[in-house]
């Protein structure tokens, strides 16, 4: 026990250190940390004043109720995001501690230890502490009402972790982790489709009748409903009940912690797939060298200058080779499904049936964007051999760009065609094709310039890509949406170019517009690709580092 | 000394490692005596770093018993840990502390006091002559640096088994005169080393046995003149010789054709 509290005590020391150095040494984490204490701080004060507000002037049973409709909320929070891919935790690696004599059970109790320094921890406080205040009853109340809820976070935040590495470790294979992101795509559906039901609904939703509905009755055997239910108790003076389902917590505790250690056990110690992001596979067996004759070089080759030919074939072939890549690709699929079932649900409806087209497929840009504004990321290590080739950095950036272009374009001409028609307006599918086309050519070109000043190596753990710590993720959010806002600025022109002559001023004007819309981008792409030149030139030894370095 | 099975340090007994379909590790049966300096060669990818994954406790073997240290490691994994040190081939440390605080972290990871921790580090760091980087953050030192800091944090604890795994690679001369000064210390303390390198004669030069591994399996194991033997090379012939003999290698002298 003693030596299981000094690791719990060395890695609780151990996490603080390398938090605390992550916002002293990295710019981006401290940033994004401030982002989200002024995102989610307002929000987090938002709900303990609203509990606390319920609490007090709530009668009956209905504050028991309001308690366990939270908790199940901060549960469902906790153990869905690890499912989609968020972590509500500043990440270390922990198979860096595997060399010391410490059993995965007490390797994991260290990480929740450590988990109470996390934002998304610290963002439940007050929240938790207004519970533990609207609920204590007396001293011994106090001390009750505070060991239910430390016992039902530990249970929350342990149960979530072990979600995590099962995501990570589990899913490291590339069959699994495509089965995941169709598995993702599937659990969306489900989630927009009962949004939709729900917010359609809710006026009309029996309150009562719901929360005497067996389901809600099942609620209260969930680990937030047994919680909600010892506070309840404890509230009533009733501490015999109290007690009684502190002691069930603690044994879905203990149990979740058994489990978890089983997880790490599997996931780390090669009963299960790694944890590793890449594991070295054996050479195969030498294979003797065939003569094939020598194929004539395809027109693009001889098209194109050497470097660009040969980083767009090199990218090409990451498009299909790199998980994360492949991953966001099947994404952009997702995205264009998403556009579809939209476009259907609002074909219909005459209000919505004209602006459609133009609002589906913005969800897959999105996705295109993610990787056009991090052209370098999963160049990892080899940035070095990259940035040592002489090549010009126009060619570096231009045989990129051409990838990418090339197929995403391709997938916003598919999309134009099928959300057009659709929506009964196939006629117009071409306008929308231009339209997507030339925003794609507008967030390459900004892209190349986010890609230089805000580069982040890929690195994927699971489905999840690293930066995992949540700090970083809200500052690669934010730029990326900062960028898409400033991409979206100023393609207005060309957006205005594409939709007066169609809706307001008469086709006719297309022969002005559209030369006008094309020249625009062109006259953009240069100008970014003159500065992301320059840039690149200044800026490689740093973007090396970057992306070099796994954190 | 281990006096457990009689002086025998690491034994392993049909140790495999399969991935899928793929025998990584196949079946091979080493025996390791306390206070030796053992070598294993091999060729990449043909098991070493999988073998001491599982000497280590970090990697299951598909099949087979080990012993480190008198402990079945499927038994007693923790207590193995405790009596080995490592320094792996890629170097695993938490760049965001400072080499001191990572020194003592790992002593207090082995369980020493801290009072321990904080002077074995402040004698490592002298000895590696890392004394005016010790309150650096890792993440700025230097290959070497690191390498040799990871080289420290596996002895603190003074393990009796260390598995070293191309230890030299990266480090100046001085610091590898001053790591090779240590494992003879460690040595003539009973300490095990099982190392690993691709550079011959190192290995010729430090070992007192060696075993040769090639596609999962133990293809010679003794001393120079018994893999002499099993090689069937002249009484002169070198390390490099004996180990191009035993895992087949056919360097052709063939040239490019644009060169």
């Amino acid at each position: 026990m003693r030596g299981s509290l000094r690791y719990v005590g060395l890695l609780f020391w151990l996490k603080s250190r390398l938090m605390w150095r992550n916002y002293t040494r990295n710019t981006s984490a401290a940033v994004g940390a401030v982002f989200l204490v002024l995102c989610f701080g307002p929000m987090s004060l938002g709900m303990a004043a609203a509990l606390g507000a319920g609490f007090y002037y709530l009668e009956g049973d209905a504050p028991g109720h309001l308690l366990r409709g939270a908790l199940l909320f901060i549960y469902a929070i906790w153990l869905l995001a690890p499912v989609f891919g968020y972590t509500l935790s500043e990440d270390y690696d922990l198979e860096k501690l595997l060399f010391y004599p410490i059993s995965p059970r007490q390797l994991f109790a260290g990480v929740i230890a450590g988990s109470v320094m996390d934002f998304g921890v610290l963002l439940f406080v007050p929240a938790l502490l207004v519970v533990l205040i609207s609920f204590a009853n007396g001293a011994a109340g106090l001390l009750l009402a505070a060991l239910v809820l430390v016992i039902f976070l530990f249970h929350t935040v342990a149960l979530s972790q072990a979600l995590g590495l099962v995501s990570a470790g589990l899913l490291s294979s590339r069959r699994s982790r495509e089965a995941m992101v169709i598995g993702m795509m599937l659990l969306s559906f489900t989630f927009y489709a009962v949004t939709q039901l729900g917010a359609r609904h809710m006026a009309s939703v029996d309150w009562g009748g719901l929360l005497h509905s067996a389901a809600w009755r099942l609620v209260g055997f969930t680990p937030p409903g047994l919680a909600a239910s010892a506070l309840s108790a404890v509230r009533r003076g009733d501490f015999g009940t109290a007690a009684a389902l502190l002691l069930a917590l603690l044994g879905l505790a203990a149990l979740t912690l058994a489990l978890a250690g089983r997880l790490v056990q599997l996931a780390y110690f090669g009963e299960g797939p790694s944890l590793r992001a890449r594991r070295r596979r054996p050479p195969a067996p030498p294979v003797r060298p065939r003569t094939r004759p020598e194929a004539a070089p395809s027109w693009s080759a001889r098209l194109l200058p050497p470097a660009v030919y040969a980083m767009a074939r090199k990218d090409a072939e990451l498009l299909t080779r790199e998980p994360y890549l492949r991953m966001m690709l099947m994404q952009c699929g997702f995205g264009l499904l998403m556009g579809i079932v939209v476009t259907v649900r609002f074909a219909s409806e005459t209000s919505g049936a004209d602006v459609m087209p133009w609002v589906a497929p913005l969800f897959m840009m999105m996705m295109q964007a993610a990787v056009v504004f991090n052209l370098f990321g999963v160049e990892g290590n080899a940035a070095f051999t990259l940035f040592l080739l002489p090549a010009s950095r126009r060619h570096l950036l231009l045989g990129k760009n051409l990838t990418f272009f090339s197929v995403f374009a391709l997938l916003d001409i598919l999309a134009a065609i099928v959300v057009t028609a659709l929506a009964g307006q196939v006629e117009r599918w071409w306008a929308l094709a231009l339209w997507l086309v030339l925003l794609l050519g507008g967030q390459i070109a900004v892209g190349n310039l986010v890609s230089i000043w805000f580069p982040y190596r890929i690195v994927m753990r699971g489905w999840r890509v690293r930066p995992a710590s949540a700090s970083r993720q809200m500052t690669y959010s934010v730029v990326a949406l900062l960028a898409q806002g400033v991409t979206v600025a100023l393609l207005l022109p060309v957006l205005a170019a594409v939709l007066l002559p169609l809706y307001v001023i008469g086709p006719a004007w297309f022969l002005l517009t559209l030369p006008f819309g094309v020249a625009w981008v062109a006259a953009l792409y240069l100008l970014s690709l003159w500065l992301s030149e320059r840039a690149l030139l200044a800026r490689e030894m740093e973007l090396t580092e970057q992306l070099m370095r796994v954190d | 000394m281990d006096s457990v099975n009689g002086g025998i340090s690491i034994q392993t007994t049909g140790l495999t490692k399969r991935f899928g379909a793929l025998v990584a590790v196949d079946g091979i049966d080493l025996t390791v005596r306390a206070g030796e300096f053992f070598g294993f060669l091999g060729p990449n990818g043909a098991g070493k770093s999988t073998t001491i994954k599982m000497l280590c406790g970090l990697l299951r073997p598909t099949a087979g018993a080990i012993r480190v240290a008198g402990h079945d490691l499927a038994r007693e994994p923790l207590e193995v840990k405790r009596a080995i040190g490592v320094l792996p081939e890629e170097i695993s440390i938490y760049e965001r502390l400072t080499g001191a605080e990572f020194l003592v972290f790992a002593a207090r990871m082995h369980g020493l006091s801290v009072e321990d921790a904080r002077l074995r580090s402040g004698e490592l760091i002298e000895l590696m002559e890392l004394g005016e980087a010790q309150h650096k953050l890792i993440v700025d030192y230097s290959m070497g640096m690191r390498k040799k800091v990871a080289f420290a944090a596996a002895l603190i604890h003074r393990p009796r088994v260390m598995f070293l795994d191309e230890p030299f690679n990266g480090i100046d001369p001085i610091s590898v005169r001053a790591i090779r000064n240590v494992l003879r210390h460690l040595l003539e303390g009973g300490t095990t080393i099982f190392f690993t390198t691709h550079v011959m004669e190192v290995v010729e030069r430090l070992c007192s046995r060696v075993a040769i591994i090639n596609r999962g399996r133990i293809v010679g194991e003794g001393n120079l003149a018994e893999l002499r033997e099993k090689a069937q090379t002249g009484g002169d012939a070198s390390l490099e010789d004996i180990f191009l003999k035993l895992v087949e290698a056919h360097v052709d002298d063939e040239t490019l054709s644009w060169l």
